[in-house]
């Protein structure tokens, strides 16, 4: 479904991804993990052309992406993979509805008649029907971000991308987004999490990375990495983790 | 009831401190200086830059003023300022001028205003001037007649002069009037073919007739007048002392050397200074009716007028703001998101057009893109300056309003799939409008005042009708009081307008 190759992506002097190789199965859900500054979210932002890299290539589906990419490729990669932002990104001059259905308005060219009952199904899914004619603003964060989560899934991608989706929340908001999340992954939606929270890779994910310094670190079924971590930058990563 | 006394109380003290400064001849005494008010702008004969000398202002009336002053023990100081509104500056300012000397005619108008007039020190006609190979025009009569094209003939004036009034009585809606502010403006326009012909004085006529060799004197001078000086009402010993002085440089044959270093000496000259006393032969010569209106009645009498103006100063706002807002967002998009070369060139469009004046934009599009075969009527051409002047300033305001969006906002929109082009239209415009709204209707408000500058390219707006006006009636407060009136009814609903759509868009806290 996904699969990159020797990703290398550079800042300058600095060196964000030193040749990342990972793959992601259909209805596969892959948590990656690590210490902050080790690449994790600006392998997402490369995964869906929001950032340029140096080398290496990424294959979503059928569409691959270079260093060099032009417009219309970045266009079909990113209508395959859906993306969630850590600070949700709802469009504030849109209601709620409106949010969810703007994305198959104008992508999808669907007619307002066709979007809407799919948006208001989405909304439901994710336990906000009566929000519907609500302002982003008058949304909690974790509302907020399940809203962001319907709007992704809308444009029905084949894999969506989460970039620390309850960093910004407090533990009951992030454990209702948890939560949506699950109920996504026992439908066999393809996902790929980035996260800080370890019980939560644990319980969804079927394969972990941990990267560090730019490169995956380690990799396994979140038993492996969390019984049994091969490295010591695991094993440091994850006794920090644990005391935070 | 309170604005009455109060516009009583102020044309009392007015009258207070001109009788308080009466005696502007000691003033000039005691200073050393005689302030003559003219303007440069009319160009020769009369006051006029040398132009082999820039620095140095020649012209009939100035070496006149030099011999008057002479005779008066002092010296004779120019003072610049706008035509038409001399009389105002001589009026409302005595600390700026302390007479007008710039073929200002003799009217009884001018004389129920405030003013007293010197005894003549010309004696002017009114001469047609055509292009010489023009056929359909060959004479006054001609001006009756429609054009070979069916189109009315179109006639330019210095505005405010004895020509205007001239050309209006005596040929009315049969031409198409266009003011100007300088003699050789209207000048130029014959040339360029803009207009058919123009009407001015004998002295610019004999004096340009080198200059644009393409143009020739249609007809004999019609409508005799007379050039004199004038002073404040109240200064009749000024006044007695500078006719005592025209008579003896008459006499002394000074005059006369002067007139013909310009080339504007004739025999009607020789023929008015001959009379020991042309002041009663003066008299006579203007029709006036002495019944004329003033203050409130005259006002109410030119309130069509005004209002007409008004309609100018909305059509403009209308025409052009829509089109500098649209400019703008292209401006806009295209310094944020357009290729480097794209971007340079806004980047120097928008530098350009805020750097300079708006003015000078105006007389460019109007007085010089006719030399490159584009003649622009003047509503269109008031419209295009408006419209790319301001459309700078909108960019700018628009750039402002995108770069304020979160980056987050365009990411979010691609990462559905979005292309930049949607994104901008559907995520990241609307949401800058609703920041821009507030400055766009500052720029609004000031496109609506700054299109008095359009009166520069003969556009009568509320402004210069207020100019004119004024100076017609003399009913200064009350005009500018309407005009002032006019501007508040058409700006304050547009404030209330945007202020509602301010509270029906909502708030952005992204």
């Amino acid at each position: 479904m996904i699969s990159i190759s020797n990703l290398v992506k550079r800042h300058g002097p600095l060196s964000v991804l030193n040749g990342v190789s990972m793959s992601v199965q259909r209805g596969e859900v892959v948590a990656i993990i690590g210490p902050s500054g080790g690449g994790k979210s600006t392998l997402l932002r490369c995964i869906n052309g929001l950032e340029r890299f140096q080398a290496g290539e990424i294959q979503v589906a059928d569409v691959k992406l270079s260093s060099q990419p032009d417009g219309e490729s970045l266009r079909r990669l990113r209508q395959r993979v859906g993306m969630v932002f850590q600070q949700f990104h709802l469009f504030p001059h849109l209601s709620v509805l409106q949010n969810v259905m703007i994305g198959p308005r104008i992508v999808l060219k669907q007619r307002t008649d066709d979007a809407e009952p799919l948006a208001k199904a989405l909304l439901e899914r994710v336990g906000l029907k009566d929000k519907l004619h609500a302002r982003p603003e008058q949304l909690s964060g974790g509302q907020q971000q399940r809203v962001a989560i319907a709007r992704a899934l809308a444009v029905k991608p084949e894999a969506i991308l989460f970039d620390e989706p309850t960093s910004a929340l407090d533990p009951h908001m992030a454990s209702e987004v948890q939560a949506v999340i699950a109920d996504l992954a026992s439908q066999q939606q393809t996902m790929l999490v980035v996260t800080h929270a370890m019980s939560f890779a644990r319980q969804v994910a079927r394969t972990v990375h941990v990267m560090a310094e730019g490169v995956v670190a380690e990799s396994g079924s979140p038993e492996e990495v969390f019984e049994a971590p091969k490295l010591d930058v695991t094993r440091r990563f994850l006794q920090l983790a644990k005391t935070a | 009831m309170n604005t009455w006394c109060r516009s009583l109380l102020f044309a009392f003290l007015l009258s207070t401190t001109s009788a308080a400064r009466a005696d502007t001849l000691d003033d000039i005494r005691q200073r050393g200086t005689i302030r003559w008010g003219g303007d440069k702008e009319g160009g020769g004969p009369y006051v006029y830059e040398d132009p082999n000398n820039p620095q140095k202002l020649i012209g009939f009336e100035v070496e006149l003023m030099d011999r008057l002053a002479e005779r008066l023990g002092v010296k004779a100081e120019f003072r610049q300022a706008q035509w038409d509104t001399l009389p105002e500056l001589l009026k409302r300012r005595p600390d700026q001028i302390d007479i007008i000397v710039n073929g200002y005619e003799l009217t009884s108008q001018h004389l129920q205003h405030g003013m007293i007039a010197t005894l003549p020190y010309y004696v002017y006609e009114l001469q047609l001037i055509a292009r010489k190979d023009d056929t359909a025009l060959r004479a006054w009569e001609d001006l009756g007649k429609r054009r070979p094209d069916g189109s009315k003939p179109r006639v330019g004036v210095l505005a405010g002069t004895a020509a205007e009034k001239y050309i209006s009585e005596r040929f009315g809606n049969a031409v198409e009037l266009r003011a100007y502010n300088g003699t050789t403006d209207s000048l130029l326009e014959v040339a360029t073919k803009k207009i058919e012909a123009t009407v001015t004085d004998t002295p610019p006529a004999a004096f340009y007739k080198d200059r644009h060799r393409e143009l020739s004197v249609v007809g004999a001078p019609v409508g005799r007048g007379y050039y004199v000086i004038y002073a404040r009402a109240g200064d009749e010993r000024l006044r007695d002392e500078l006719d005592r002085a025209i008579l003896q440089i008459t006499r002394s044959g000074e005059l006369r050397q002067i007139d013909e270093r310009y080339g504007i000496w004739n025999d009607g000259q020789a023929f008015f200074r001959a009379q020991e006393s042309p002041r009663e032969q003066t008299a006579e010569a203007d029709e006036g009716s002495a019944a004329a209106p003033t203050g409130w009645a005259a006002t109410w009498k030119n309130m069509p007028l005004l209002v007409k103006g008004a309609l100018v100063t909305v059509e403009l706002t209308l025409l052009s703001m829509p089109m500098a807002m649209l400019i703008g967002l292209f401006v806009a998009l295209g310094r944020l998101y357009g290729p480097a070369p794209l971007r340079l060139l806004l980047t120097a469009y928008v530098e350009v057009l805020r750097g300079t004046p708006l003015l000078l934009q105006l007389y460019v599009i109007f007085f010089l893109l006719p030399l490159l075969g584009v003649n622009l009527p003047p509503v269109a051409a008031g419209v295009m300056g408006l419209a790319i002047n301001y459309s700078a300033y909108e960019a700018e305001i628009y750039r402002a309003g995108v770069l304020a969006i979160p980056v987050g906002q365009m990411e979010a929109a691609l990462s559905l799939g979005f292309t930049r082009r949607q994104a901008l239209r559907h995520i990241i415009v609307p949401q800058a409008f609703r920041l821009v709204l507030p400055p766009v209707t500052n720029d609004f408000i000031a496109l609506f005042k700054d299109t008095a500058v359009c009166s520069v390219i003969t556009i009568v707006e509320l402004t210069k009708q207020y100019s004119i006006t004024a100076n017609t009636t003399g009913a200064y407060l009350q005009v500018a009081a309407i005009a002032a009136l006019l501007y508040l009814a058409m700006s304050y609903p547009l404030a209330l307008m945007t202020r509602r759509l301010e509270k029906r868009t909502p708030p952005i806290n992204a």
